[in-house]
């Protein structure tokens, strides 16, 4: 059986690096959808998802090990603020998702990947920061609509309602023929 | 609204494994320091742990045998030497004794009675 977070958390109190390890494999995904939905660029997400998984290895002892999840959420959310108000980054952000990401025998399944891609950055790059997040947590990452609202300080109402709003815009902006190929 | 998901995996980072195992790396290297930090703290505290309880359950140990031995010296020889009195555990010689008990001044003949009796 997988060890749970608490046991986790308080392995890694202790410097047990395996467990950190598992810490890490178990939420690099979600933290990293919640930096690049902040920061909007796949190599200041990774940087910020690091430094969160430092700061949080740090401040480990404050943490409750059994919301452990929602507090490096919070860290790595707080981190990838304080790095986009440094960069100034306002206006349009160019989005960088999954770089490089090609099966390297089909040229055909590759470009219609690769445009499909591009439709949904273009998408989701107009979308404001939290229903950037809670589309990426919810309708890629997986994460319960309570987990999100744990996690982003908000109502499970809202966050369903953050997402219905999203999922329209995104439509909206893929055009009626796309949202019948989605 | 489950049934409303949009297909967001074209957008999936996982389809890149060698960058998330390049990540999960980096953090590791990042956080190695600190896992050492910590694992010297709890190896730290765990030997004083080994050495503190032995410690303080001998201190206590010593402190109730010296509790039971100090009680049952209570009522021992202080209460004797007590009783005995402070003129007679000097040893001072009857007749002296007498005058001190009564609180009075010797007489000229205290004093040849208690030169007698002190040279016998």
């Amino acid at each position: 059986m997988a060890a749970t977070d608490r046991e986790l958390v308080e392995l890694a109190r202790e410097g047990d690096a395996q467990a950190f390890e598992t810490l890490v494999r178990r939420y690099l995904r979600p933290a990293h959808a919640v930096a690049l939905a902040v920061v909007g660029e796949a190599a200041d997400a990774e940087d910020v998802v690091q430094d969160g998984f430092i700061r949080a290895l740090e401040q480990l002892d404050t943490c409750q090990p059994d919301r452990f999840a929602a507090w490096l959420m919070r860290i790595v959310r707080n981190r990838a603020i304080s790095l986009h108000r440094k960069k100034k980054v306002r206006a349009t952000m160019p989005l960088e998702w999954a770089a490089g990401a090609r099966s390297r025998s089909d040229p055909v399944a590759d470009a219609e990947r690769a445009r499909t891609q591009e439709r949904l950055k273009e998408a989701i790059e107009t979308l404001p920061e939290r229903q950037r997040e809670v589309l990426l947590l919810h309708d890629l990452e997986g994460w319960k609509h309570r987990e999100i609202g744990d996690v982003l300080d908000m109502k499970e109402g809202t966050v369903r309602y953050t997402l219905f709003q999203a999922r329209r815009a995104v439509r909206a902006r893929l055009g009626v023929e796309s949202h019948k190929e989605m | 609204m489950e049934g409303d998901r949009l297909d967001l995996s074209p957008l999936d980072p996982k389809m890149t494994e060698e960058r998330w195992e390049w990540m999960v790396e980096r953090i590791l290297q990042g956080a190695r320091p600190e896992l050492t930090r910590r694992a010297g703290r709890a190896g730290l505290l765990s030997t004083i742990g080994e050495w503190l309880w032995p410690a303080l359950s001998a201190a206590v140990l010593a402190g109730v045998i010296s509790g039971a031995v100090l009680s049952r010296l209570d009522g021992g020889p202080a209460e004797a030497y007590a009783s005995v009195g402070v003129i007679p555990a000097l040893e001072v010689p009857e007749p002296v004794s007498a005058w001190l008990d009564e609180e009075r001044a010797p007489q000229v003949s205290d004093l040849v009675v208690a030169l007698e009796g002190g040279s016998r």
